[in-house]
């Protein structure tokens, strides 16, 4: 993969390729939750940033079905 | 002022230097509303009232099934077919004929602001996402802070939701117009009381005005793992709900 880079998702290192943008990421390993909780370097995404907020090598991302049961 | 009977049944908590006489006297003034009765809200019921809190609003719709009762400790096999806000009130009177029930036979979606009124605090322990947003719709609007609980099979979540000053539930999940596929939600008791126990700790805190609140975290346990987390979170500055506030 060209322009390649290594981040660790749920705890798995992965390679995706550079300048990655979350939401790109959610296609990519198929989350499909509607609410899903996106974590990034332990902080949370908000779904507007899904677009344009995009991931260095080294970061952490969670992706974390939410919990709405009572 | 505490009479002596009160002062021997909190004994213990008022021990707490963050309690004490004063704290307990706060506790019975307050009003807590427990939005849903269960998993989450009947085990957060017996907590709240236990602990003391002057007036508990309780609010459900439902009845008491065979099913409930995996988790929903509140009730009891002879509770099967009443509805669950009458069996809460005999019971949490049971527990402590000192505090004050209010039981609401309400859908959180019609009713939440008028059953938010006059309340100092809401425990959000309903189990679908409209009655989440209603709730939180609510709350902001009057400003009352929310305790927010979920549970999904060996997971919860707790996060404290001040309007206003930390993110509100919209922040996090904004109305999208999409609808979340039906599904049973798994369930095991000692995790709806683990998150309960959590929920409760936190509203006892913002009542009292004691310790750090769980602001800007959203704490979450996996309990098939032993694990806590928390994920740093603040107010979405595009939220249709509370940006302005």
């Amino acid at each position: 993969m060209k322009d390649a880079i290594q981040i660790t998702i749920n705890g798995m290192t992965e390679t995706v390729p550079a300048q990655s943008c979350i939401e790109a990421l959610i296609a990519r390993f198929e989350e499909g939750d509607p609410d899903l909780i996106v974590e990034h370097n332990g902080r949370f995404v908000f779904a507007q940033e899904y677009p344009t907020r995009t991931v260095s090598p080294g970061d952490r991302i969670e992706f974390i079905n939410p919990n709405f049961g009572g | 002022m505490l009479t002596p009977e009160q002062k021997e049944r909190y004994a213990r908590q008022i021990l707490l230097p963050e309690i004490g006489e004063e704290g307990q006297e706060k506790l019975a003034q307050s009003r807590v509303l427990i939005a849903g009765l269960g998993g989450l809200g009947s085990l957060s019921a017996l907590y709240m009232a236990a602990a003391g809190v002057g007036t508990l609003r309780v609010a459900d719709k439902d009845n008491v099934s065979l099913s409930d009762l995996n988790r929903q400790l509140l009730y009891a096999e002879a509770d099967i077919g009443r509805a669950k806000i009458e069996a809460a009130a005999d019971r949490l009177s049971g527990l402590n004929r000192m505090c004050r029930i209010e039981a609401v036979d309400a859908d959180i979606c019609d009713a939440a602001e008028n059953l938010l009124g006059g309340c100092h605090l809401v425990i959000d322990a309903v189990d679908n996402v409209p009655a989440r947003r209603a709730l939180n719709r609510a709350a902001v609007g009057l400003g009352v802070p929310m305790v927010h609980g979920g549970i999904d099979g060996f997971s919860g979540t707790v996060a404290v939701m001040i309007p206003g000053k930390t993110a509100c539930f919209e922040c996090l999940f904004p109305e999208q117009g999409r609808t979340r596929p039906q599904r049973a939600i798994a369930a095991l008791g000692p995790v709806a009381g683990l998150t309960a126990a959590l929920q409760c700790t936190e509203a006892l805190k913002l009542l009292l005005s004691a310790g750090t609140p769980l602001v800007d975290r959203m704490l979450m346990v996996r309990a098939d793992t032993g694990a806590f987390k928390s994920i740093a979170t603040r107010r979405n500055p595009a939220c249709a709900l509370c940006a302005g506030l």
